[in-house]
């Protein structure tokens, strides 16, 4: 196993305030359902703080099952939903609260990619309308032939020959060179943060490489923050720099993304890395069966893992265990790490690495 | 649950098993204004009883559409314009549509992709599990309505699921519990060979190991084979005993497992497998360049060549196939369409490196 050489240069973390941060996400829980009709209620984000710092943007991985609310966290924090307690910040004010310019600003420099590239598009629109309409929009050139020439060098740096996808339909393109454009409409715009749900989940194993090239193209060429949700561990280790693990809504595990992947310590985290299907025939699975879902597998108090959790203690079923720091760069939340912990860990973005 | 032995199953490299299903010279096309897309083009290959077959491809390389055309259940434009597929001595191809009903669940079956949209959603499950069986069996083989109630409940378990899951709805259940029903369904009448078509794409990783798992169980207990259509070689790599690679309608490699990811023989299964990310290695984006052809009317010679590093002489791939591409006369790569040949024992390979005889 190649280890990247851990060259744990001092991190300085400042006691920043949220004006350091590009987007902050500070508390932040979202409760659906309620109300007078429907009284069963979903905890979807269940506490959940991370911040983005303005001067080391990276790749931050949240990572999680169907249900994890990692895709609730990304609506969260394009201001998509509100939180139902906390606040999301950017540039310091209360995204809820922005106004004018403020906005769109936000709306500017926030920037989804989402899972689907063909229902971003417009089958009646040439594809040209998605990568123009942001310049029109935000005013990002002067005349016709300057929008084009940006639109031009925007697919030249996804890789894709205007020759190639400008003047097409949308039903002309593959699934990677859709999600391609949507990666230069971001770069257009250049954005302080990308937000990507899922982006290679629906592109063959194949083109998945390319894609994620680019967006790791994003952030090392041009300095653009990017979360990067995902339920593949694989592409998360290949593409971020930390990770946040959910389940259930609350996050189990956080930290470098080396640290957590390769050797993980939450069990969940456990049970995730020793499902990923490797690609090698003489290491496959064990031959247990894992722990299985049963329906019933819903813990409202203490750790939501609890239920399905091999190494589960009492007092897991009663209180939910805080994040323990348990490494430099990693935090965890759970009661195996009590006395190793050297504190409780207040903010996760606390733990993430940075070079 | 029970541990599960014999990982290798009845496939191990020794003991004769008889074939299963012996597919020569299958050819499915799409009838389109354009012209025939020849989506599966003279595909050949035998699987044996207890085998797991993996089948990967690139969307669009015909996997889905061969699979479809097994169960007789391709939708036009989609024409069978050719070729065998005999399911124990039997040509599944040449049976009218009562006879393929009857073979269908008893003795080739499906778990499609997607459980969650194949479930009826105003059925309870008991009902769409006794549904295949009462529709596929014959009326005077019947069981009483009680035996058929403890078999409901005996295919609930053997999936892992509660017998109380049968009063239940399809809403009520997750995703993977779902993907159960729709394996238990796929057993019932204990088939002989299980099409899988990418079984767990919409399911995270802790719920596809389960599910596989539980298939390979099932897959052992009644010594069936199974054929799973996939794009994930991780995947591959922890269920098959085989692997077929298909490119642009051919197959163009097909070998035990432990062969294919030890030393790949044709160039595109090669690429394959060094794209693949790990967690090991940081920071490694290799893809494949290119899109695959237009099926109607594909390159000249060799489908792969306008992407194959060799043809092309990629400078990253100047140290794979040294010793084999001194023997490659590259003009046969756009002249010639390479057939797939026996290499070496049960590796099988379409690609000039490898001159036939």
């Amino acid at each position: 196993m190649v280890l990247e050489a851990a060259t744990a240069t001092a991190q300085v973390e400042d006691e920043s305030v949220a004006s350091n941060s590009v987007l902050e996400v500070r508390n932040a829980t979202k409760v659906f359902g309620g109300g007078m009709l429907r009284r069963r209620t979903t905890v979807a984000v269940d506490d959940v703080s991370l911040r983005i710092p303005s001067e080391r943007p990276g790749i931050i991985a949240v990572a999680g099952e169907s249900g994890s609310g990692k895709t609730t966290l990304a609506r969260l924090m394009l201001g998509v939903i509100p939180p139902t307690e906390g606040a999301i910040y950017f540039n310091g004010g209360d995204i809820t609260e922005l106004s004018g310019s403020a906005r769109r600003e936000f709306r500017r420099e926030v920037q989804p990619i989402m899972q689907d590239p063909f229902e971003v598009y417009n089958p009646f629109y040439k594809v040209d309308h998605v990568l123009m309409s942001p310049v029109t929009n935000f005013k990002l050139a002067r005349n016709k032939s300057q929008a084009r020439d940006l639109v031009v060098e925007a697919l030249d740096t996804v890789g894709l020959r205007h020759q190639e996808t400008l003047g097409r339909f949308p039903h002309q393109l593959s699934g990677g060179q859709r999600q391609r454009i949507m990666v230069a409409r971001a770069i257009l715009l250049k954005p302080r943060v990308i937000v990507a749900d899922e982006p290679v989940s629906m592109v063959d194993a194949s083109l998945r490489a390319t894609i994620l090239g680019s967006i790791d193209l994003l952030n090392k060429e041009l300095g653009i923050a990017v979360i990067y949700i995902t339920h593949d561990l694989t592409t998360a280790f290949q593409i971020s720099d930390n990770i946040v693990v959910m389940y259930q809504g609350s996050v189990v595990e956080a930290g470098r993304v080396e640290d957590v992947i390769q050797r993980p310590k939450h069990p969940y985290t456990q049970l995730l890395v020793e499902s990923i299907p490797r690609p090698d025939p003489k290491e496959r699975w064990g031959s247990e069966m894992a722990s299985q879902e049963t329906g019933s597998d819903k813990a409202d108090h203490g750790c939501r893992f609890a239920p399905r959790c091999p190494y589960v203690m009492d007092h897991c079923r009663s209180e939910m265990p805080p994040m323990y720091k348990t490494d430099e760069y990693r935090g965890a939340r759970c009661y195996l790490y009590t006395d190793e912990a050297s504190s409780n860990l207040q903010r996760i973005s606390d733990v993430f690495w940075s070079d | 649950m029970t541990t599960l032995t014999n990982r290798r199953g009845a496939t191990g490299q020794g003991g004769f098993q008889p074939n299963v299903l012996e597919v020569k010279n299958l050819r499915v096309y799409y009838d389109t204004e354009a012209g025939h897309v020849k989506a599966v083009d003279d595909v050949s290959f035998t699987l044996k009883r207890g085998q797991r077959m993996g089948l990967v491809g690139e969307s669009g390389s015909g996997k889905t559409t061969m699979a479809m055309a097994l169960m007789r259940l391709h939708k036009p434009p989609a024409i069978i314009a050719g070729g065998e597929a005999m399911l124990d001595g039997v040509d599944l191809l040449g049976l009218d549509d009562e006879e393929m009903r009857q073979t269908r669940l008893n003795d080739i079956a499906l778990v499609p992709q997607g459980a969650m949209n194949s479930l009826n959603p105003v059925y309870k499950v008991r009902d769409q599990i006794l549904d295949g069986i009462k529709h596929h069996t014959p009326k005077d083989e019947m069981p009483s309505k009680n035996a058929l109630s403890e078999r409901v409940v005996e295919l609930l378990l053997s999936v892992g699921l509660d017998g109380s899951v049968a009063d239940m709805y399809p809403h009520e259940l997750s995703g993977g519990m779902k993907q159960r029903v729709a394996l238990a369904i796929a057993t019932s009448l204990r088939p002989k060979l299980i099409l899988a078509d990418e079984p767990t794409s919409a399911l995270d990783v802790v719920v596809q190991r389960q599910i596989m798992q539980t298939l390979e169980q099932l897959q052992q207990e009644m010594n069936a084979s199974v054929l799973l259509v996939g794009h994930d070689m991780g995947l591959m790599a922890q269920f098959a005993d085989v692997l077929g690679v298909m490119y642009a309608g051919h197959l163009v490699e097909f070998a035990p497992i432990a062969d294919i990811f030890e030393c790949p023989k044709h160039p595109y299964t090669k690429k394959l497998i060094n794209s693949l990310p790990d967690i090991e290695v940081k920071g490694r984006f290799t893809g494949i360049d290119g899109l695959p052809p237009t099926l109607v009317v594909p390159p000249p010679g060799c489908r792969f060549h306008p992407r194959c590093p060799i043809y092309n002489d990629d400078e990253n791939f100047r140290d794979e196939f040294t010793s084999e591409r001194k023997r490659l006369d590259s003009d046969l790569c756009t002249s010639v369409d390479p057939q797939l040949h026996e290499t070496a024992p049960s590796q099988w390979v379409a690609c000039h490196m490898y001159p036939e005889g």
